[in-house]
């Protein structure tokens, strides 16, 4: 079994690799948008900390996509649980968030934007579902999915991004 | 003069040491309400009800599920407008339990809930399960709901009421962890309730289970069969490359 577990990462990283093949068309250009900084610090990374950055969901170095901050798993394990975030777990959170962005049509085909989404509203398979099966968000009018839309799609903050209600 | 310097730099380090182990406590209630950006649940309490799905198994890991007993709960069915008095028992062992519960309606809004009057509690409900400490039960408010939360203060007990709507079904949700003091995750067990009641004794369903969701549990036996598939296969050209074998 131990000989088994060891070819298990490689495993799933050569399962994402053709997944991800299978779904590129051959002429197809990927992008990576770049949106705003100072939005993301703002709107999305308190989303994406209360959301998905558990220790056991996207905290964990299992997974590509992890946001780190206070409260939660820390980028340098030196680091207090309850300080504020660091500047580069803002910057890793950042950049991990913006390459799930990546997309070939639109940017509302990529995974950040889809993954979290039930399959119903137009989402796509997620392991993080909660305890009745349901992923992150039902809707893409579910508060908590706003904040990422409106940053993913460069659309203009508002003064106060309504995240208050978890569903 | 040297000798009391060091002297205080040890009682700093001491001090400074057991504040940052009960810094670390997530069950602070007010911990819950915090914005997240300052460490705090964003008004997730983690009680795996419909409003708040996941539980503290999102973070807590790697310890036994504590044994939880309920008592009081009209599982045989209810009447509009009874009142309940119900109990949790989680102290069965050394460690030290926290833990979150919500009762809903149909439509997910609270049933009023409410904690004892301090005077009525019990020595178990209190910190310490100890005379005269203060009681480890609080409710919480954020925005439609009302969570009763208990803090790691090692309490053994905790009592609620609530009234039975009109509506038919009622559902009774809880998270109990069970902390090993460590003040990290690691080595801590998650136990998680689910309790539909219904009225009249309608039908009655109750779910219990520890960690992972039962969703994931069955997508985890999915996945042992097929590695235990896998490993069949494995094992069978292992031996039969093996020399002496007969292929």
């Amino acid at each position: 079994v131990r000989r088994f577990q060891k070819y298990l990462p490689r495993a799933g990283l050569a399962c994402t690799v053709l997944v991800a093949a299978c779904e590129t068309p051959a002429s197809g250009t990927t992008r990576v948008p770049a949106p705003d900084v100072a939005t993301f610090e703002l709107d999305v990374y308190p989303v994406l900390l209360r959301d998905c950055g558990f220790p056991e969901c996207h905290g964990s170095p299992d997974r590509f996509f992890r946001v780190y901050g206070p409260g939660r798993s820390r980028l340098n394990k030196e680091t207090l649980t309850f300080a504020p975030a660091t500047p580069d777990e803002l910057e890793q959170s950042y950049d991990r968030a913006r390459s799930m962005l990546a997309h070939q049509t639109s940017v509302t085909e990529s995974w950040l934007l889809r993954k979290p989404l039930a399959v119903a509203a137009g989402g796509a398979e997620h392991g993080g579902e909660d305890r009745w099966g349901r992923n992150v968000y039902e809707t893409t009018d579910t508060p908590g999915y706003q904040p990422l839309y409106r940053w993913a799609v460069g659309a203009p903050r508002v003064s106060a991004p309504d995240a208050g209600s978890l569903r | 003069m040297r000798r009391c310097t060091l002297l205080a730099l040890c009682i700093l380090a001491l001090s400074t040491g057991a504040l940052s182990a009960r810094a670390r406590a997530f069950s602070d209630p007010e911990r819950f309400t915090a914005p997240t950006d300052e460490g705090g649940g964003g008004g997730r309490f983690f009680t795996g009800s419909w409003s708040d799905g996941f539980t503290c198994a999102v973070c807590h890991r790697g310890g036994p599920a504590p044994d939880v007993r309920i008592t009081g709960m009209p599982t045989n069915g209810f009447l509009p407008g009874q009142l309940v008095e119900a109990e949790l028992s989680f102290g069965n062992d050394q460690r030290n339990h926290a833990l979150a519960l919500e009762v809903v309606d149909d439509l997910g809004r609270d049933l009023g809930l409410e904690i004892l009057p301090d005077e009525q509690i019990a020595i178990t409900e209190r910190c310490g399960a100890v005379q005269g400490a203060q009681r480890a039960s609080y409710l919480a408010e954020a925005g439609a709901r009302r969570v009763l939360g208990v803090e790691a203060c090692e309490a053994k007990t905790v009592r609620f009421r609530f009234r039975t709507p009109q509506s038919p079904r009622i559902m009774f949700v809880a998270t109990v962890l069970a902390s090993d003091n460590s003040a990290s995750i690691e080595g801590d067990g998650v136990t998680e309730i689910a309790q539909s009641l219904f009225q009249n004794g309608k039908s009655a369903g109750a779910a219990a289970s520890s960690g992972c969701s039962s969703v994931v549990s069955g997508r985890a036996s999915m996945f042992s069969v097929c590695s235990l598939l896998v490993l069949a296969l494995l094992a069978r050209q292992r031996r039969s490359r093996r020399p002496g074998t007969v292929a």
